[in-house]
Parts: C-alpha cells; sequence; structure tokens
C-alpha cells in the first residue's frame, strides 16, 4: 500500500505538524530509508547524537518514533510516508531490522488475542447483574434529577432578569454535579445554557428555550416506568446514557443501503477531544443517518467518508423514535473506490416537504439537538452584517452560521443564483457543510464544502 | 400578546412575583395540554409549560422574511476557467504565502492564457489584492465576471469593483473601478490623444484627489505640446500629488511655459567664468515659485539647507538636457562637476529625480557608471533603462569573482517590476553562481544569501531556474537554512508548473 502526498498530510494532527514534515523531506537528513512488504522505517538524524527511528506498519498506517513528540502521528512519521509517496527510489527493500521486526511482531500477537478473544463465546449475560447496575444508575440519575428540578424552579422564582456572567460559575457547578449522577447529557445541557446568559439580543428567550424542554427531561424521569420501550431509549440518549456498542450491533434494526455522503464537519470539544458528524442518506430507503465519531488527542479518525460521494453499507440505527443516529455494522472494504458506486448530488425535497419531514422528527423526538436539511434552489446572501440562505419560496430565508472566509466562498460559487445546500438546522440557524449546483446530475462532486471537513 | 411572551415575561420577573400566566386563546391539543400543567405540579411549572411551547414552536417554525434581494446575478463568463488542479493548488499557495512576484506572475499567466481563475480561489485572491497595492493591477484581469461580481459585495474588495469586463468602454468609464478607467484613458490616448483628454477634462474638478492624480498622469502616453494647457492649470491643484504629477509630465515638454519659466528662475545662478561653470543656490524664495509647484518651505527634518532645498526644488523641475545644452558638457562630465563643488548633494538628489520624472538612458548610464559611494538609487535608475542597456551595469557589479552577487540580485529585484526579470544570459549566471555557493555550504553562515536565494528564485528568467532546483540538502541543517531552502524549492516548482500554462495554447483551460 502507498499513499499519496495529500493523504499523508490528511493524516497530520495539525498544520504546524504538516508543515514541519514537508521541512524534513529531504533523503539526505534520513541516513537510513528502508521498506518491506508490511512496513517502512527510516532513521532520521535529530538534534542529540543518536537519531530517531521511524516505522510505520502499513497495514494501519499505524506510525511509532522513537521522538519525544506528543503529536501523533510525528513530524517524523510523517516525513517518512511523504518520501515513499514522492520519491520511492530513496528507500532500500530489506528486512526489518530488529527494533522495527520486534516492535511488528507485537502488534500482530495483540491483533491475534484480539481476535481470539472475539472468536470466544461472549461471556454469557447475566440478567441479573445488569438489570441491578441499571437501577443503580437511575436511582442516581433520580436524587440527580430531583435536585436539578429543585434547581431550575429556584432560577424561575427568581427570575432570568437577574441571572449575569457572575453565575456563569454556580451553573457549571451544577452541570457537574448532573455528571456526578452519571446524568451527562443534563451536564452538557446546563453548559450549553449558561453560555447564552447575557449574549445578544433576545437572550431570555433562547435561555427559556433550552430550560424549558430540559425541564421536559427532568419531568420524564420520574416517569420512566410507563413510557414506551423507544421513548425510553430517547430518554436516555437524551441523559447521555452510553449505548453498549455490541449490544446495538447484536440488536438493533439494520439497513442496508446505498449511503450518500451529504456532508460533514468536525467540532474541538473541551480541549484535544475532536467530535465528528457524518451524514448520510439511503439511495433507496431515503433514510437520513448521523454518524457520530470521537478523536482524541489529535489522532484521526478510523474511516474517511467523502462528501457527496456514495458508498454501500449496512448501518445499525440506536434504538428511539426517528432515531438519526447510526453504527456502521458493514462497510464493504474495497468500497473506497468511489467509481464504483457512482454518487449523485442530495436529493432535495420542495420546500413545505423539508419542513414537514422536521416537524416530523422533532415531534417523534423533542431532544434531538440537530436536524439535517436539504434545500434546493437555496441563495447565499448578506443583508447588513448577517448572512442567510435565501429559500426557493421567495421572501423566506434562515439565518446562516457560517465564517466570514467560508461564506465568501459559498459566495463565489453562487454568485447570487441557486445552489443545492445540505447543512445542520439547530432551530435557530442553519450552518451550511455541503453544497451543489442545481443541476448537479448523478456524478456531480459538490462545489463547495465546509473547511475543516476532511474529504 | 402570545402565550409564550407572557411566559417570557413570568419568567424574566420571576415566579415569586408574578404567577405562572394561564393559557388563554390556544387552539386545539396544545391548550389541553397547558391546562393539564395548570392542575398539575406547581414546581416547575412555568419552565414545563415553556418547554411544551418551545419544542411546538420548533416543530411548526416559520423563516423568517426576508426583503427580496436586489444584487444582480453574477453574468456568464466567456473565459473558460483554469481547471487544472495541480495549478490551482499552486496558485491558493502562492496567494497565501507569496512572495509578491510570485503572485503577479501567476495571476498574470492565468489572464495571458485567456483563463480566468476559479470560483473557489476568488476570495483568496481579492484578499490577496486587498493587503498588497502592488498586486491589485494583476489581480483583476484574473478575476472574470464572478469575481468582479464578488467583489461588488464586500467593502474590502471595492478596489476591484467595477463594471463588467465585457462592457464598452464608456460603461467602463462611467461605472468602473480606479484602475478600470485609468486604463480606458491609456488605451484611448493611444489612438486618439485629444479624445482622451477631453474626456479628463470635463471631468476632473470634481473627482477626488487620488483620481485626479492617477488619470492625470495617464495622459503621459502620446504626450503632447497640445496637452501643455489642461496640465498647466493644474500646477496650483490643492493636493500636492496632483501638482507633482502635472510638473513631471511638463518636464517632458521643453518648450512648455512651465519648463521656460524654471529654466529663467535657474539661468542667472549658473554662471561661467573663463572655462569654469559655477552654481549658486538662490539667496532669497521667489514669490512666483508657487505658480511653478515649487516649494519655499523646507521640510523640518530634510538634510537639506534651506537655500540648498531652493536649489533642489529648481533643478529636479528642468528637463535633464537643458544641462547639457546649457554647458556644453556630457551627463558624465556633469557629474564629476557637481561633485568638486559646494553644492553637490541637492544637484544630485535634484537630477535623479529629474531622472526618474522624464528617463534619460545617457545620464542612467552616466550615474550608474559612478563608483557605488558616489550614487544612489541605484535600483531606480536601473529600472529606468530597457532590458538590454540594465545588463552592463549589472555584469560590471557582478565582477568576474561573482562577488556583486548579493547587490545585482537586489538591485535587480528593484529594477524589474513584477512580471520583468533579467535576460535569460545573465540569469542563468546568476543562477550558476547561487548554486555554486550553496553547494559549498554558504547558507551556514551567510544569512543574507538566504535572503537572496528566495528573491532570486522569485525574480529570474524562467529558463535559469532547472539551476536552483534541487538544491542540495544536508542532515545537518538549521532551521534557517532549511527553510530557505524549502521556500527555494517551492517557488522553483511553482513557477515551472506556471510556465507549462503560458506556453501551451489558450484552450488550456478546456474540459
Amino acid at each position: 500500500m502507498s499513499l499519496s502526498t495529500e493523504a499523508v498530510l490528511a493524516l497530520a494532527p495539525d498544520d504546524a505538524s504538516a508543515k514541519a514534515a514537508k521541512g524534513l523531506v529531504a533523503p539526505a537528513k534520513w541516513p537510513t530509508l528502508a521498506f518491506s512488504d508490511e512496513a517502512v522505517w527510516g532513521e532520521c538524524q535529530g538534534s542529540g547524537s543518536k537519531p530517531y527511528q521511524t516505522q510505520v506498519d502499513l497495514s494501519g498506517p499505524v506510525f511509532r518514533c522513537s521522538c519525544p513528540s506528543r503529536k501523533f502521528p510525528c513530524k517524523h512519521g510523517l516525513a517518512l510516508m511523504l518520501m515513499r509517496a514522492q520519491n520511492e527510489a530513496s528507500f532500500s527493500k530489506g528486512d526489518p531490522p530488529p527494533w522495527v521486526a520486534e516492535w511488528l511482531a507485537s502488534r500482530r500477537e495483540k491483533a491475534e488475542k484480539k481476535e481470539a478473544r472475539a472468536a470466544e463465546p461472549p461471556a454469557a449475560p447475566d440478567p441479573a447483574a445488569a438489570a441491578k447496575r441499571d437501577a443503580q444508575r437511575w436511582k442516581r440519575i433520580e436524587a440527580g434529577v430531583q435536585e436539578l428540578a429543585r434547581w431550575l424552579d429556584d432560577q424561575t422564582r427568581r427570575g432570568l432578569a437577574s441571572l449575569g456572567s457572575e453565575q456563569q460559575q454556580a451553573w457549571g457547578a451544577m452541570a457537574a454535579r448532573m455528571v456526578d449522577a452519571q446524568a451527562p447529557g443534563l451536564g452538557q445541557r446546563i453548559v450549553q445554557a449558561a453560555e447564552l446568559i447575557g449574549v445578544g439580543e433576545g437572550w431570555p428567550a433562547r435561555l427559556l428555550d433550552r430550560l424549558g424542554r430540559l425541564q421536559l427531561i427532568a419531568d420524564a424521569v420520574p416517569r420512566r416506568g410507563s413510557l414506551s420501550p423507544a421513548t425510553l431509549a430517547d430518554l436516555r440518549t437524551a441523559l447521555g446514557w452510553p449505548q453498549d456498542r455490541d449490544a446495538l450491533l447484536a440488536e438493533s434494526e439494520r439497513v442496508g443501503d446505498h449511503w450518500l455522503v451529504l456532508g460533514q464537519c468536525t467540532d474541538e470539544r473541551d480541549g484535544r477531544l475532536v467530535e465528528r458528524r457524518v451524514w448520510l442518506q439511503g439511495r433507496a430507503s431515503g433514510r437520513r443517518a448521523l454518524l457520530l465519531d470521537y478523536a482524541h488527542g489529535g489522532r484521526g479518525f478510523e474511516t474517511g467518508w467523502i462528501s457527496g460521494s456514495e458508498r454501500p453499507a449496512v448501518l445499525c440505527f440506536y434504538p428511539g423514535h426517528a432515531s438519526q443516529r447510526a453504527l456502521v455494522a458493514e462497510l464493504p472494504a474495497d468500497a473506497s473506490s468511489a467509481a464504483a458506486a457512482p454518487a449523485s448530488a442530495a436529493p432535495a425535497m420542495d420546500t413545505p416537504g423539508e419542513w414537514q419531514r422536521a416537524a416530523r422528527q422533532i415531534a417523534a423526538n423533542p431532544w434531538q439537538p440537530l436536524l439535517p436539511m436539504v434545500w434546493d434552489g437555496a441563495v447565499p446572501s448578506r443583508d447588513g452584517d448577517r448572512w442567510w440562505l435565501r429559500l426557493e419560496a421567495a421572501p423566506q430565508a434562515l439565518p446562516m452560521q457560517l465564517a466570514a472566509q467560508e461564506a465568501w466562498q459559498l459566495m463565489a460559487h453562487s454568485g447570487g443564483a441557486p445552489l443545492r445546500v445540505f447543512g445542520e438546522w439547530d432551530g435557530e440557524h442553519f450552518v451550511p457543510l455541503t453544497a451543489w449546483s442545481t443541476d448537479a446530475a448523478s456524478g456531480a462532486a459538490p462545489v463547495w464544502t465546509l473547511a475543516g471537513a476532511r474529504a | 400578546m402570545s402565550h409564550w411572551n407572557q411566559l417570557l415575561q413570568a419568567a424574566l420577573v420571576g415566579t415569586s412575583r408574578q404567577p405562572v400566566p394561564a393559557a388563554e386563546g390556544m387552539p386545539g391539543e396544545f391548550a389541553v395540554l397547558l391546562h393539564a400543567l395548570e392542575a398539575g405540579e406547581a414546581q416547575g411549572h412555568l419552565l414545563r409549560a415553556a418547554g411544551v411551547l418551545a419544542v411546538g414552536r420548533r416543530a411548526g417554525f416559520i423563516a423568517p422574511g426576508l426583503s427580496p434581494s436586489d444584487a444582480p446575478v453574477a453574468g456568464a463568463d466567456e473565459r473558460p476557467e483554469l481547471k487544472e488542479p495541480l495549478l490551482q493548488a499552486a496558485i491558493a499557495d502562492a496567494l497565501v504565502n507569496g512572495p509578491l512576484r510570485l503572485q503577479h506572475e501567476t495571476l498574470a499567466a492565468v489572464a495571458t492564457a485567456g483563463l480566468r481563475l476559479p470560483h473557489g480561489l476568488l476570495p483568496t485572491a481579492l484578499d490577496a489584492g486587498r493587503r498588497s497595492i502592488e498586486l491589485r493591477a494583476a489581480v483583476v484581469p484574473a478575476l472574470g465576471e464572478r469575481g468582479l461580481w464578488l467583489a461588488a459585495r464586500n467593502d474590502d474588495w471595492r478596489y476591484a469593483a467595477g463594471a463588467s469586463e465585457q462592457a464598452d468602454a464608456q460603461t467602463r468609464w462611467d461605472e468602473g473601478s480606479l484602475e478600470q478607467r485609468r486604463a480606458v484613458l491609456a488605451e484611448q490616448r493611444r489612438t486618439d490623444p485629444a479624445g482622451a483628454r477631453a474626456r479628463l477634462a470635463a471631468e476632473l474638478q470634481q473627482l477626488p484627489a487620488k483620481d485626479r492624480a492617477t488619470l492625470l498622469a495617464a495622459l503621459a502616453v502620446n504626450l503632447g505640446l497640445d496637452d501643455e494647457a489642461l496640465i498647466d492649470a493644474q500646477l496650483d491643484d490643492r493636493a500636492r500629488d496632483v501638482r507633482q504629477a502635472a510638473a513631471e509630465l511638463l518636464q517632458r515638454l521643453p518648450g512648455s511655459a512651465h519648463v521656460q519659466r524654471v529654466a529663467a528662475f535657474l539661468s542667472p545662478l549658473l554662471t561661467q567664468a573663463g572655462a569654469l561653470w559655477r552654481i549658486d543656490a538662490p539667496e532669497a524664495a521667489d514669490a512666483r515659485w508657487k505658480d511653478d509647484a515649487i516649494d519655499p518651505v523646507r521640510p523640518t527634518h530634510d538634510n537639506l539647507g534651506e537655500r540648498a532645498w531652493w536649489l533642489y526644488q529648481l533643478v529636479r523641475q528642468l528637463p535633464l538636457a537643458w544641462w547639457t545644452a546649457r554647458t556644453g558638457m556630457t551627463p558624465a562630465a556633469l557629474l564629476d562637476w557637481a561633485a568638486q563643488g559646494d553644492w553637490n548633494d541637492a544637484l544630485l538628489r535634484g537630477w535623479n529625480d529629474a531622472v526618474a520624472a522624464a528617463p534619460d538612458f545617457d545620464w542612467c548610464d552616466a550615474m550608474l557608471d559612478r563608483p557605488r559611494t558616489q550614487r544612489a538609487w541605484t535600483g531606480q535608475l536601473l529600472a529606468l533603462l530597457p532590458r538590454g542597456r540594465r545588463e552592463r551595469h549589472w555584469l560590471a557589479e557582478l565582477g568576474e569573482d561573482g562577488s556583486g552577487l548579493h547587490e545585482v540580485v537586489g538591485f535587480a529585484d528593484q529594477a524589474c517590476a513584477p512580471g520583468e526579470t533579467p535576460s535569460p544570459e545573465l540569469s542563468a549566471r546568476l543562477a550558476a553562481a547561487l548554486r555554486t555557493r550553496v553547494e559549498a555550504g554558504a547558507l551556514v553562515n551567510d544569512y543574507v544569501l538566504r535572503q537572496v536565494l528566495t528573491s532570486a528564485a522569485a525574480l529570474l528568467h524562467p529558463s535559469a531556474l532547472h539551476a536552483l532546483a534541487d538544491l542540495p540538502r544536508a542532515a545537518d541543517e538549521t532551521p534557517g537554512t532549511a527553510n530557505a531552502l524549502a521556500d527555494t524549492a517551492r517557488i522553483v516548482r511553482a513557477r515551472q508548473l506556471f510556465h507549462t500554462l503560458s506556453s501551451s495554447s489558450p484552450s488550456q483551460g478546456r474540459p
């Protein structure tokens, strides 16, 4: 396997690493450069006397380097793969030296062990123990929610007008209490609500909207016994109750289809945790799905998705009403060659149809924070100092949330003419992620994607 | 007032002071639900009602109306866009990372090949032009209709907003940007100087100062005595830039009244005793000077004294030919003569200004032939000469041993306007000399060489670039050396790529 220059640079944890790696692309700096069928390795002269030993297991690719950098992959690993892409002749073929062979062997051993474990029959589930764990968790959540309900009532008794930036800390403490009570979803909602205090015109209305919906979650917890399994699943998701991946893959609804990648974006959450949202739409089923992944410490994501491309896959949907979130259950390995499945531009509904869909989605589950929307004949425009997406039905427009640089790019592609735009709607702002020309035929790539979404 | 607003008001004031309002006038199932809440638990009542309404409002959201846009849709482009992905990436890189000369070359290559920038690069190109005024003349022709449309939407890019490229001259003059208006005027001067003059004269007084100076200077094309009256009238303009532009134009008309007046001021100061010429500075300012844009007030921090300042003001306004005609001396002899007298600084500075305003190649040559310590503005002087006449000075400066390498690259960088290069022969010599130094490891200690190397990579004739490609790299490079080499490699690669664009046919951009 050999990666292209672009593919290697896409693995860089940040721009600084990519830049530093480009500076190291000089075979003269590398006393050793070699490869085998399984790996590429090299020694790079650093500032110390002993050169850094850099190696890449091609099955991943997985990087390892003896340098002290905390970046992953480090600049040496990236430079090694860049040279491999650009200057193959500098590498000699050979048997891995011990420092490479040992690492490869240990990786293989671990993989075999993992396989062996997977092959073993799963430990017989103990329904009694599981039920006990669930009951304990509900007990903690219930206690936390009682405290939350009193606190919320207290806020409205005193009046939202009295809130100011000095309350931020108290709200942060309340959010932490919810995390302690094993309901991190509530904690996150409190943090997001606290960020609204005093910000922009009309903030009390936005805050009331948030707190009102939070109250509905708090009300649902004591009534959980009377809820249908699907509603209960939605409640658990809203509380931030983690889903057991294996159970999900084993039990929940599977949908096989050709999935069009509508768009994607990444958000950095508290420091080094990166959240990636990939939105898909099934060609036959018409179903829309959200793949939510997290990467820690600058590591990349396991599977890459190319906006506007289509690939066959079986998705496993989370339980609940009108569930959007899904896991990939089966992904044919060779599907990365996009040519196998000709891409097609996102099929759009008419404007009323898209609003109907959103209303049904909200009616089924009021706690989904984001809704995917495709608008045909949408014109990005600027009015005053705000960005708008004018919808086909003329005088209507959605307020857009987009950095100026990105918005001007989108404007450049539109030229005042309509585009087909996909994005996320949070009830207040529309964040465009992908745009096609309206006459985009099957196989057309998007004209614009939100930067930072890695293609 | 809607129920939501009633709830909001109660929430703001606090339920301890204002009770939760009853739901009135709400239709259907919502009313049933809200009434049921009123009968329920008191704690959380307000938020519970707000939550119900919030979900309903969200599900029934109606997008706000926006007044219809009066912005036009961008016109269709007749020119094809640059499609080659490698070139697109290289242009994007050049626009973000520079240097200016490379940016200029890429944009000019796109326009010359009959192509326009792809839509995705327009904001980057417009931003580059916003940062660098010098780049703007190259940005505008590469934009295409879409880019002009986009520029008109953003105040930061107003410099590029103008009439459609495809519009006729009258429309571009009436509605265009300053750069477009200047181009219309210069174009018309080539074929119809009188018509262009009339076009300018009709509007000149109503224009802002910057436009007056820029457009007046466009009369330099096909300048003749017919233009004198209009230009002479600008010598007492309110703005210094306009007065300056007018004086520089008139300097090129030796028969003009302005030149005659300045000569009359200066003549009594240049006297002959036997074979010796002698120059004196004015004893006092003359009230008539102001009609000829001569400034009697010496700037506070100028290094010339007051009388020297007056002399300099007179000298700079007079055509250089006046001196050779009056004294019978060659430019070289005059420079020698001035160097021996008391007023050398004023004369030299005045002559330098005069040669810049109305280039005289013999004077340039004579000035450049002076020893390095006795001349100023070497780069600017070289810029005035046609390329063939520059090279002699560069080769002399370079020396047999190549010791003047840094200076020559520096001067050439100043002398060559963006888009211009030294000759292929000189470029090859410079590139070879640079390569020899880099191979000898000179980058380690020679900080200036790093700068010179990257300037040369952007400057030299494309045929010499191969000598700067694949420069040797070493394992123990310092970051400074590594940066210089990486930058050089980047610029050389990009230029070689752009060169393929200008050497292929204009249809290259079509799919």
